[in-house]
């Protein structure tokens, strides 16, 4: 063994034993408590921070879903009511599409929906406009019926003519 | 071609007319109402409209669906030439009725 090689081993055992007991003192330093690590007064103070924190944010949360949980079905109950507001009742439509002729199902049922929600409705209220829109609906069947039974009528009539 | 208007033709055909461009069901029936100071139901309104339309008084034209009326299109009136000759004569049969009374003191 030359004198160089014992010198260089040597030296890398040094630092080997330094790395050594570094990495041991980290070990240690990370065994130790709030306490040890920074001393009583500021562990205390620490603790208390990371407590008040942990459970602001825990009771933050809950709070947050819980109020957006109660907003949105607020929120949906108040769009649902809306809905049915803005419409009139199922069955007097469905009336007046019974008597309709079939180019007229657009239009009619059309413009009384129109006046019934930027009319009647902002005027009157929900129950009135409701009546309103039934009393237009009754009083336009005969007239329909009429116009259709005449038309039968004369079709039936051509018919007959024409045998 | 029969240019006879009966009361309630010639008040729709006028309402047509006097709207112009803007002329569909619920706004005639607005018209109507106003000036009739009488309710006026919207298939009263179709239903001589529908037949005036047969007998080329009026014409009608599809426009765009609207949200307000639940995405259904407007139908829109426009008054032609044998409506106005209609209306024309309609208004010379009532001067000359009114001419036929004698005139008061």
């Amino acid at each position: 063994m030359s004198k160089k090689w014992r010198r260089e081993r040597s030296q890398y055992g040094e630092i080997a034993a330094e790395l050594k007991v570094q990495r041991e003192r980290e070990l240690d330093f990370a065994k130790l408590s709030f306490e040890e690590r920074y001393g009583a007064d500021l562990a205390r103070r620490l603790r208390e921070q990371q407590r008040y924190l942990k459970g602001v944010r825990v009771s933050d949360r809950w709070s947050r879903s819980h109020d957006l949980r109660n907003f949105s079905e607020v929120l949906n109950e108040i769009m649902r009511l809306r809905d049915q507001e803005r419409n009139p009742l199922r069955w007097s439509e469905y009336l007046l599409y019974i008597v309709l002729p079939k180019e007229e199902r657009e239009s009619v049922p059309g413009d009384l929906l129109e006046e019934y929600r930027t009319v009647i409705l902002p005027r009157f209220g929900v129950h009135l406009a409701r009546v309103w829109f039934v009393k237009q609906v009754v009083a336009s069947i005969w007239p329909f019926l009429k116009r259709r039974l005449l038309k039968a009528a004369g079709l039936a009539a051509l018919l007959r003519l024409l045998h | 071609m029969s240019y006879t208007l009966g009361e309630f033709e010639r008040a729709v055909l006028l309402a047509v007319a006097r709207l112009d461009d803007n002329a569909y069901g619920m706004r005639i029936r607005q018209e109507l109402e106003s000036r009739l100071k009488r309710t006026v139901s919207i298939g009263a309104v179709y239903t001589t409209l529908d037949r005036m339309q047969d007998k080329g008084f009026v014409s009608s034209r599809l426009g765009e669906p609207t949200a307000e009326r639940g995405g259904r299109a407007k139908k829109f009136f426009k008054v032609e030439a044998p409506g106005i000759k209609a209306l024309e004569h309609s208004r010379d049969v009532a001067t000359a009725l009114w001419a036929m009374l004698p005139a008061r003191r």
